[in-house]
């Protein structure tokens, strides 16, 4: 049973919707600035990609702000049965943060199975949805999910959501853990220092080709392959030899049944940090032995939307096969040596062939891969 | 679908609260609260080599890890296959992780946060750490679902069987209490083999109670006796 993108649409740092995201991400600039929610004066950086608009004291979580624009058109007209898939790391935990900060919030407002049934109760939908939480490798977790829910025949129709906001929870967090680069990330620079964290919030509706006939609906693309795994080996470093992220292409690309011919390009999890970027490019050169695949990452770009990574990365993936453009690594000064061939600082037309392999890893060594196919 | 819920059988249970630790398949409870008690975490059969960084663990995480120990001795393995891949779940996914993460740093003056404790907010955090100890390398997430009912979550442990893994760890844990199913595939033709628990069964046993670690034992005891709860 194929399963087909027929829906989908986000808001990043450049913006709401599809269109401003792509177009941002092809000037290869990043949309970073200075963080002013909270200080960042005790931080290793002051920089991130902010979705613009948000306000930190009102009776809404960021995420939800992000969100009650994207989903309000979708309520009342999703097909019946949907099944709801949340992706996220810590969802609204802006309100926890309030709360211990002397807001008069409720002690469980920001449990995530409380988000769930926010979202559930804005779309008008009955069938019960889950949480899926995979580090930041969530929402690429969440599109397999549903993905084999569907291949399966178990379900025809699921929205996959997925929402992180830049809070001062999770930069004191990082920046503890000496994981920002003070000038901005730059995946696959040989000088780069770590990440920049953004927010994003998005969603796809995935369906059945049979039930995407049936509603005589537009296909944005295919889900035409997954592959998850875990490292086992540490649980804020990946493994240096990228063997977990290999395990999990690999199984995505046999599902898929195309050959590595067929891909025209790998949008990365490409993070900006030391050991991401490097274990990455080892994972795709053993599997892509016939020479370089141009490899992109869109966080230098959006920043490193955590939960919601995967699924903003994968509808721009699904932008780039119909336009049949790459996209450059954004804010990428030097290419690191051993990039070199494989990542480009400029867009590059008319190569993108039939799919796109997207992958994502995240803390506690967690991997997954996806095969994206017109 | 690619792999059947009954082609897929539960192969071992492992529970534990703040007072005793049991098995299922092979009945077992043992009692370890008050001074005189050996914990679970200390028991030289489920942890032979020890547990690297257990002293540095939530109280989520301790109870994910002794949970999937249990299942695995209940199915009498010492340790899983390289390929067994972890799913699991709970009500509140890591919200006291992040109070304590959060509170502490807020106390140390907004400056200075602790890795340490940032690690574990992430509701993956404690399957990653039982991961790591076991050296699961089949697909990890955390599915929540309202409530946090285990009979929910082990039908995604038999879907994600379908990616490839040997089998599945299932674990519902808290602070205060886990328990945690090994699914494998079903043998087929042995004859000699001990009867097998399916995973029908046991949804169906785990529907007929809403809540509470001591009630779903309760009815998985029943299940594995035959005797239909």
């Amino acid at each position: 049973m194929r399963v087909l993108a027929v829906e989908q649409d986000l808001v990043t740092a450049w913006g709401r919707g599809v269109d401003a995201g792509w177009q941002g991400v092809l000037t290869g600039l990043p949309a970073f600035s200075k963080v002013d929610r909270f200080s960042t004066q005790a931080f290793s950086s002051s920089l991130g990609a902010v979705v613009p608009g948000l306000a930190t004291r009102t009776t809404e979580s960021l995420v939800m702000q992000m969100l009650h624009p994207l989903l309000a058109p979708l309520s009342g007209r999703l097909p019946e049965g949907t099944r709801l898939l949340l992706a996220t790391t810590t969802g609204e935990v802006d309100l926890l943060e309030r709360r211990l900060l002397g807001e008069s919030l409720g002690a469980d407002d920001s449990r995530l199975d409380h988000l769930l049934g926010r979202i559930q109760g804005a779309l008008g939908l009955s069938k019960p949805g889950q949480i899926i939480s995979s580090a930041c490798a969530s929402s690429s977790s969440a599109v397999a999910r549903g993905a084999a829910l569907i291949a399966t025949g178990a379900e025809d129709a699921v929205l996959v959501v997925a929402c992180d906001a830049l809070t001062e929870f999770v930069f004191a967090g990082f920046s503890a853990l000496m994981a920002l680069d003070p000038e901005g990330a730059r995946p696959f620079d040989r000088n780069r220092k770590g990440l920049t964290i953004g927010e994003a919030a998005g969603y796809v509706l995935l369906m059945s080709e049979a039930r995407a006939l049936s509603e005589k609906r537009a296909v944005i693309g295919e889900v035409a392959g997954w592959g998850l795994s875990c490292d086992a080996n540490h649980m804020t470093g990946p493994s240096r030899d990228g063997g977990g992220l290999l395990r999990a292409v690999a199984r995505a690309i046999g599902k898929s049944g195309l050959a590595t011919e067929d891909f025209g390009s790998i949008s990365a999890h490409g993070t900006g940090t030391l050991y991401n970027d490097s274990m990455e490019l080892k994972a795709f050169k053993q599997v892509f032995t016939d020479g370089p695949v141009p490899v992109y990452s869109i966080k230098g770009s959006v920043g490193h939307t955590m939960g919601a990574a995967g699924l903003v990365e994968m509808i721009l993936a699904f932008r780039s096969l119909q336009e049949q453009v790459i996209p450059p690594s954004a804010h990428l000064a030097e290419v690191d040596p051993e990039a070199v061939g494989w990542v480009s600082r400029e867009a590059v037309s008319g190569v993108a062939r039939r799919a796109v392999l997207s992958t994502n890893s995240g803390f506690g060594g967690v991997n997954a891969a996806l095969v994206l196919s017109l | 679908m690619s792999v059947e819920t009954h082609n897929v059988t539960v192969q071992g249970i492992g529970w534990l609260d703040g007072q005793t630790w049991g098995t299922v398949r092979h009945p077992m409870r043992v009692s370890y609260g008050g001074e005189a008690g050996v914990p679970p975490w200390k028991q030289a059969d489920l942890f032979p080599g020890g547990v690297k960084n257990l002293g540095r663990f939530d109280r989520a995480t301790r109870m994910t890890i002794v949970a999937c120990a249990l299942a695995l001795k209940d199915a009498r393995l010492t340790a899983p296959e390289g390929l067994t891949g972890l799913v699991g779940t709970n009500a509140s996914g890591s919200l006291e992780a992040n109070r304590a993460y959060f509170s502490d740093y807020l106390q140390a003056g907004r400056v200075l946060a602790r890795g340490n404790l940032f690690i574990y907010t992430l509701p993956s955090s404690p399957l990653a750490e039982t991961a790591i100890h076991f050296g699961l390398q089949g697909p990890l997430m955390y599915v929540g679902v309202t409530g946090g009912q285990v009979g929910d979550v082990l039908q995604a442990g038999v879907d994600l069987m379908d990616d490839g893994p040997a089998g599945m760890l299932v674990v519902r844990a808290d602070e205060t209490e886990g328990v945690a199913f090994l699914l494998g595939r079903a043998a087929s033709g042995d004859k000699g083999a001990r009867r097998e628990m399916s995973v029908e069964r046991c949804r169906a046993a785990l529907a007929r109670v809403e809540q509470g670690l001591a009630a779903w034992v309760s009815v998985l005891e029943c299940a594995e006796k035959g005797s239909g709860g």
